[in-house]
């Protein structure tokens, strides 16, 4: 065995990565190697020095110090308000988009089946996910010991929402502006 | 699961609630739960960062930035697939190599990024003879070699760990750790 390979080796098996067939191996080369058996003896005192070197602390107020940095940011952020509000305003925006439809429906019989595929289709899923999120949300509250299941919720929740309130809060005021347009497109296609 | 949860309380009182009992804690919007994960791991990632910035100044600041970091991001932490310590050493990482490419963008005449290690009373403190040889061999090692190095002695980091917080291949992590040992050797007791 090349010694060279052999300090490798040396250094596995003292960081306790060697199974059992290598480390006896490696220790039968050591007792018939000086040069190894010498390196072995270095490392030695190498780790027990690396060990006996402390941990640093920082400063006694830092935690404090994280945690006001932690509780400022949270109030410019306020994630639990932005979900709820994201959540309102997406879900009062999918209500207007069906009620837009049930209206197009009554008002206009022009409308060409394939959009209202289109829009029956992207009004549903939207209110599928609008109501799972608010149910996720009212169970998540309602059984608060199911902790893993409410950490999971708002997990969700938060990766949707919390953390594109401003993209939902778009979406949602677009739907607000299409929903007007189509009102106007079909009371003007009306008269 | 329902037992152990109704139980939770009583069950925090006996026992030091484990990283995830905090993390779940946390999540449920007790932000003062997370007190508990700093005190624990301040330490730990201080020294972290201060074996890579060598200036305790800094090493504090970006300590600061890693836990307000840790906390935001804990909501994507995943118990599953890595270890707490682990995730929260590679933030720490990260955070500590943007750091160090800052101040070379800055500082493009230091050589590699690396500054004198500054002294503080505190570690004047620990700094006996031995001890401070040693702080100095460490100091002087490349980074790439000293964080390999830090994470396994002062972290307890097994080598797949530190491939996960490096994010390489576990030959070249165990290269560096070796080449690390072999320097050290070397600035302690000379040659072969």
């Amino acid at each position: 065995m090349r010694c060279e390979f052999c300090e490798e080796k040396i250094m596995e098996y003292l960081d306790g990565e060697l199974d059992l067939q290598k480390k006896e191996h490696i220790l039968r080369h050591i007792n018939s190697c000086s040069r190894c058996s010498h390196f072995l003896t270095a490392m030695r005192a190498e780790y027990m020095m690396l060990s006996e070197l402390p941990l640093l602390s920082p400063s006694p107020g830092f935690t404090r110090k994280v945690m006001s940095s932690i509780r400022n940011k949270r109030a410019a952020h306020a994630p639990g308000e932005s979900v709820l509000m994201a959540a309102v305003l997406a879900f009062s925006a999918l209500a207007l988009h069906i009620l837009a439809l049930w209206n197009a429906e009554y008002l206009i019989f022009t409308l060409t089946s394939a959009a209202r595929w289109f829009a029956g289709i992207t009004a549903f899923i939207g209110a599928v996910f609008g109501a799972a999120l608010w149910l996720m949300n009212f169970t998540a509250k309602l059984f608060t010991f199911s902790q893993d299941i409410l950490v999971f919720n708002q997990r969700v929740l938060l990766d949707i929402l919390g953390e594109y309130p401003v993209g939902i809060a778009v979406i949602a005021l677009l739907s607000l502006v299409e929903v007007f347009l189509w009102g106007r497109l079909l009371q003007t296609k009306k008269s | 699961m329902g037992q152990e949860l109704t139980g939770d309380e009583n069950y925090a009182e006996r026992k030091i609630p484990d990283d995830e009992k905090i993390i779940k804690q946390v999540l449920l919007g007790d932000a003062t739960a997370f007190e508990i994960l700093v005190e624990r791991y301040k330490s730990k990632i201080f020294t972290l960062a201060y074996r890579m910035l060598s200036s305790m100044e800094e090493a504090e600041d970006v300590s600061q930035e890693a836990f307000v970091k840790i906390y935001r991001s804990l909501k994507i932490y995943d118990a599953g697939r890595t270890k707490f310590s682990t995730w929260i050493y590679r933030i720490t990482y990260n955070l500590c190599v943007d750091h160090l490419r800052k101040r070379r963008e800055t500082a493009p005449l230091a050589e590699d990024g690396i500054v004198a290690p500054s002294a503080s009373p505190e570690e004047l403190a620990v700094a006996k003879d031995g001890a401070r040889i040693l702080h100095e061999a460490i100091c002087e090692l490349p980074e790439e070699y000293r964080v390999p190095l830090v994470l396994f002695h002062f972290h307890g980091l097994s080598y797949r760990e530190i491939c996960k917080v490096l994010n390489l291949p576990m030959s070249i992590v165990k290269n560096r750790l070796f080449r690390a040992r072999r320097l050290l050797k070397e600035k302690l007791y000379g040659g072969d």
